[in-house]
């Protein structure tokens, strides 16, 4: 009898394993260095079986370090890993058990589609048609059983894209890293395959760790994401906590887009904010200094607002319609209106009333 | 922009032209001689050629010692270019420079130089004597021809490994790592096919060169170790037997033809079968 392997189940079969595949990771403030320079400092976070964590942060943040301290491809620095609790840190990579798709893909150029996705089924002896039929059941799942004997060289993009994937998840792995994976692919094709992706991983239930400078992937994709920069966590916590509760100005600015203003004064319940300028707030106790983060759809249009600038231009985006505007302290707002029914879009020159709910302010420190 | 036919063939001309007169058409002349005498045809050079011994004897020699020296080149060269493809680019640098430098020394010096070291009064023998032991010799053996061709010859066989080395991805081996191959595993599954190809065309080149060696095996060699090149010069030198060293010469560019044949079978076999490197 033969054990079937996670891929073959039905949708609906795999839930009760699922709670079981993933494995839980933890780093205890792992610290990197290379020669004076510091790639990771004090980088702690716990991350739960099953669940779908993602790094995200500018070019050099130190992402790729984090993915290659866990993989083992560099020796951990201080701190330490733990995967299930058990220290990795002595534990050389193929026995780590980590599935891991890079970002250029790293197919091996001179092995087939199958032979690259049997390659791991290889490394661990398992019968020869065990390995093809586990194989075969692990390209279906990427729906490119048909290609299977096609050569690396030979596929388009999200395809090599597909393979490497398979090739990561068909050992089964508990833990799953990924390097950007979608890096290289066009936007349609992008948001095609990080619903396919968040579908085989919840197929699977193996913990995964993405990695990603695409903030709205990070949005769409993650369970909980850690916003990084210089190779420090700034943030972490839900998407829906990310966008609505950023805790500095630099994750205010780097999830979705925001209006960042400046606080200068706050007199009883008027205060004066940079582009908005004096705004008397009733719902709630004005901030004293700092900034507050202003999401550009929470900025409504409307005759008898409280604050007043002039419009620079208005950008067409399909569904809706943003408009940019510049104070007389010369600071740039901008927000969103939907598009829906007939909309008047003023001229730019003109002077635009706008205002929006005390609470959908955000108040960030200095 | 691809450029028009006619200007193409302009640019090709001089070389062409360069090619054909000194190259080709002497090649014919030569060619022409192992079936013809200069005043009528003649079947005498090829009859000559099956019925001698020696000439037998000296082909198949050629062809071994071509087929070691290749050997040892790959064996000493493939190691030495993986480690050299380990290294950071700048120590990298360094040492082929150091690898190139003994070409800008004549072959004929070097070769020499293998006399003084080799000879009976030579530093090897010397050293023997020093620590009391008996004098080997080296100097007109096998030996001596083997060691003075390697030395010339594996440089070339290290830079083209290293070449195709240094093309391979070297995320590859730790893509090969995390999918659960140990450091050895990941060597033999990943990096060496893909280096195979950069290690066969160096043999390759290194065996053709070998094949029309000539003053090595004149200078450090002894009477047995003689090979083609070496009974050709005798032919055209010694005995004047310009037939003879026609047929000769034809038979070493015919063999030289025959192995690239069977490299170029075997690699678009290989790349047919993996898609390697090579090809399109
Ligand atoms: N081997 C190394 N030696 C020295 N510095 C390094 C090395 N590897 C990475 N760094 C530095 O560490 C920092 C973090 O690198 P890392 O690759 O983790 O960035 P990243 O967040 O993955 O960026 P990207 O989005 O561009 O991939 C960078 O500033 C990089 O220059
Ligand atoms: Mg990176």
């Amino acid at each position: 009898m033969t054990i079937p392997s996670l891929f073959e189940l039905r949708d609906g079969e795999t839930d009760l394993t699922m709670a079981t595949k993933g494995s839980s990771i933890e780093f205890r403030s792992v610290r990197k260095t290379y020669g004076s320079f510091v790639a990771l400092e004090d980088f702690s976070m716990t991350v739960a079986p099953g669940e779908f964590m993602t790094l995200l942060g500018p070019s050099g943040s130190g992402k790729t370090t984090a993915l290659n301290c866990l993989a083992g491809f560099i020796d951990i620095g201080d701190g330490d890993i733990l995967i299930d609790g058990v220290s990795i840190a002595r534990v050389p990579t193929e026995k780590r058990g980590i599935g891991m798709v890079f970002q250029n893909y790293s197919l091996f150029p001179h092995r087939s589609v199958m032979g690259n996705v049997a390659f791991p089924l290889e490394m661990r002896g398992m019968a020869r048609d065990e390995v093809r039929r586990r194989s075969l059941a692990a390209l279906e799942m990427v729906r490119l059983d048909g290609l299977a004997d096609r050569m690396p060289h030979e596929l388009s993009g999200g395809q090599k894209q597909r393979v490497a994937f398979a090739r990561a998840v068909v050992f089964e792995p508990s833990v799953l890293l990924m390097d950007e994976p979608l890096g290289a692919l066009d936007l349609k094709l992008r948001e095609t395959l990080q619903l396919e992706i968040k579908q085989y991983q919840r197929q699977i239930g193996c913990t995964v760790i993405y990695v990603t400078h695409d903030q709205g992937e990070a949005l769409t994709l993650s369970d909980r994401l850690a916003v990084m920069d210089k190779g420090v966590i700034q943030q972490l916590g839900t998407p829906q906590e990310l966008y609505d509760q950023p805790a500095s100005r630099f994750v205010a600015s780097f999830i979705g887009s925001n209006n960042i203003l400046k606080v200068f004064r706050s007199e009883g319940s008027t205060v004066s904010i940079e582009g908005l300028g004096a705004i008397e707030m009733t719902g709630r106790e004005p901030p004293s200094r700092g900034y507050v983060a202003l999401r550009p759809e929470h900025i409504r249009r409307t005759p008898k607002g409280r604050a007043s600038a002039t419009l620079e231009q208005a950008v067409f985006f399909g569904n809706a319609i943003r408009y940019v505007l510049r104070g007389t302290d010369e600071k740039e707002v901008s927000f969103t209106e939907p598009r829906s029914g007939a909309v008047d879009v003023p001229a730019p020159g003109t002077e635009v009333r706008f205002d929006f709910d005390d609470s959908s302010l955000t108040y960030l420190p200095a | 922009m691809t450029m028009r036919r006619p200007i193409i063939l302009l640019l090709l001309a001089p070389a062409m032209l360069l090619v054909g007169l000194l190259f080709v058409a002497p090649l014919v002349g030569v060619m022409s001689l192992t079936v013809h005498d200069g005043t009528s045809f003649t079947a005498e050079p090829i009859r000559e050629l099956l019925g001698s011994r020696v000439a037998l004897v000296v082909l198949e020699r050629t062809f071994m010692l071509a087929a070691s020296v290749t050997a040892i080149c790959l064996l000493l060269g493939y190691p030495a270019a993986y480690f050299m493809s380990t290294l950071r680019p700048r120590v990298r640098a360094y040492l082929t420079y150091l690898i190139l430098l003994p070409f800008w020394v004549s072959i004929l010096i070097r070769t020499y130089t293998w006399i003084v070291i080799l000879g009976r009064e030579g530093i090897v023998n010397t050293g023997l004597g020093a620590l009391g032991l008996a004098p080997v010799k080296i100097l007109y053996t096998n030996v001596a021809v083997h060691i003075g061709m390697v030395q010339i010859l594996l440089p070339i066989v290290i830079i083209t490994c290293l070449a195709s080395m240094l093309d391979i991805d070297k995320d590859l081996m730790k893509a090969a790592r995390s999918l659960g191959a140990s450091p050895a595993q990941s060597f033999w599954k990943v990096f060496f096919p893909l280096s195979v190809s950069g290690a066969a065309t160096g043999g390759l080149i290194c065996f053709i060169l070998s094949l029309g060696f000539f003053v090595t095996p004149a200078l450090l060699g002894g009477r047995r170790s003689i090979i083609i090149a070496n009974l050709i010069d005798l032919q055209v030198h010694q005995t004047l037997n310009w037939g003879f060293a026609a047929v000769l010469a034809t038979a070493l560019l015919a063999i030289t033809l025959a192995c690239l044949g069977v490299f170029w079978l075997l690699m678009r076999r290989r790349v047919e079968f993996s898609g390697a490197g090579l090809g399109r």
